[in-house]
């Protein structure tokens, strides 16, 4: 991390990969934060300008506001990383704000709808990353609308897209531990899990929520079941009520550092 | 981690019923239909207060901060741990004391543990308070309402108004405009004849610190 501001001058040259070196460094900047957070001991204020990953963010946004005529599905994608460093700095608005854009953009280019015909090869790959990354926004912004308490900005008509395939994948499988498994059955668990969040809200949360007790007492039952029912779907890899004996406990609280967009090679 | 979200939305889904105060004076129908839903209200009262036991259980065995870093997201676990422990703080409250079915509903809770449940959570924010703004406000709300518990005992009221104050306050401060799902509105509900008023309907919850 030391030679990161090098690193992003040398990037910086190849103008082609802008979209790649400003999710790059939004990246450094997510790991610097990481670290910075897990090692300090003292308590108080923090100056700033001594943060290694504000400095890295800074570059990021920086590349990001210069280089950002063009929508594409990269663009969406390094939005979500600026997203996901906004969120681990408490920057909860800010980051409100630029799931937002990145909605709107992946809305824009039509992530949110796919065609029906089957493709092959290149195709299927790219339609693979474009599900990946639309749900990558819904999931967060679900998510994030919990955190809030604000609404969801995507409803649940508004996309038509199959979730994550795993047949055409390749990068979510970790060879190094067979045990592990498809990676992206965390993912699309989290998926399920973020429309039963979205119903939550509507029925019980929302400003328009029902005020009568029946109702609400009635919609409590039901998404309780519901929660509970998808507890008992998920794959027992997943599963953490159960008692796993001979498996670290590592690998279940490392599922959060299984997103599609922080794993991809 | 998808422990921590199952229990934090288990937990907000009970909510609503923990402090049904507002649902019931709003209830215009047979006084049997209610009397004969209120098991159901009060287990559900118990389904929140579980939950949100089990949110800071997942906390115990931490080795240390870098575990807490590492192994969950800890700008996550702000929000879950604020809404597990505010539960956890006022659900002794909660429970209707004239209720005999509520009351049996209830008598297997070890409310010593329920307390440290919470205080878990409070050390959690303290462990994160050295880098996080948020922890920091999270740690002292949390200890604001735990200091104003004595209400319940009927010593005084202004242990709780000041703590609502100070949460308000932090809130305006902050600039943080967010709805009632995360929230710590619906304590104002609870006994809401000794509370002061909500000065407006925006949690507490996950304030965002850059302002």
């Amino acid at each position: 991390m030391g030679d990161g501001n090098s690193i992003c001058g040398n990037l910086l040259a190849y103008i082609d990969y802008k979209t790649l070196i400003h999710s790059t460094v939004t990246i450094f900047a997510l790991g610097s934060c990481y670290e910075r957070i897990a090692e300090s001991k003292s308590e108080g204020p923090v100056n700033p300008n001594s943060l290694q990953d504000v400095r890295y963010f800074e570059h990021a946004v920086a590349i990001s506001q210069r280089h950002t005529s063009k929508h594409t599905v990269e663009h969406v994608s390094a939005l979500l990383a600026q997203s996901f460093y906004l969120l681990a700095t408490c920057q909860t608005d800010q980051c409100w704000i630029t799931l937002g854009l990145a909605a709107r953009i992946a809305q824009s280019i039509g992530l949110h709808v796919e065609e029906g015909s089957t493709s092959r090869g290149d195709a299927t790959s790219s339609r693979e990353t474009n599900r990946r990354v639309w749900y990558s926004v819904f999931v967060l912004d679900r998510l994030l609308a919990l955190q809030l308490g604000r609404p969801p900005l995507i409803g649940d008509d508004d996309f038509n897209v199959e979730p994550p395939s795993r047949q055409s994948d390749v990068d979510l499988v970790d060879s190094s531990d067979p045990k592990q498994g498809w990676v992206g059955d965390y993912f699309v668990a989290m998926i399920k899990f973020s429309e039963i969040i979205g119903r939550v809200y509507y029925n019980l949360y929302a400003p328009k929520k029902s005020g009568d007790i029946a109702v609400t007492l009635s919609n409590i039952d039901l998404l309780d079941s519901e929660l509970l029912q998808w507890r008992s779907s998920l794959s027992r890899k997943l599963r953490f009520d159960l008692s796993h004996v001979f498996e670290s406990s590592r690998s279940f609280q490392s599922q959060v550092c299984r997103h599609p967009i922080t794993s991809r090679s | 981690m998808l422990a921590v979200k199952f229990y934090n939305l288990r937990a907000l889904i009970h909510r609503p019923l923990l402090s049904p105060a507002k649902l019931t004076s709003a209830y215009s129908g047979s006084t049997t239909w209610y009397q004969g839903e209120y098991h159901r209200i009060s287990m559900s009262k118990r389904k929140c207060v579980e939950a949100a036991q089990q949110t800071a259980k997942l906390l115990h065995k931490l080795e240390d901060k870098k575990s807490l870093v590492y192994g969950f997201p800890w700008w996550q676990m702000i929000s879950c741990l604020i809404c597990a422990s505010s539960i956890l703080f006022v659900a002794s409250r909660c429970i209707n004391l004239n209720s005999e079915s509520e009351v049996e509903i209830f008598k297997d809770i070890d409310w010593l543990a329920v307390d440290e449940d919470a205080e878990v959570c409070l050390q959690v924010f303290q462990a994160l308070s050295s880098n996080s703004n948020a922890a920091r406000l999270a740690r002292d709300m949390m200890q604001r309402l735990k200091n104003s518990r004595t209400i319940y005992y009927g010593e005084s009221t202004d242990h709780l108004s000041q703590a609502w104050r100070y949460c308000s306050e932090t809130l305006v401060r902050y600039r943080s405009h967010m709805w009632e799902v995360m929230s710590l509105t619906w304590i104002s509900r609870i006994h809401s004849d000794r509370f002061i008023q909500n000065p407006f309907c925006s949690p507490l919850e996950n304030i965002d610190l850059q302002h």
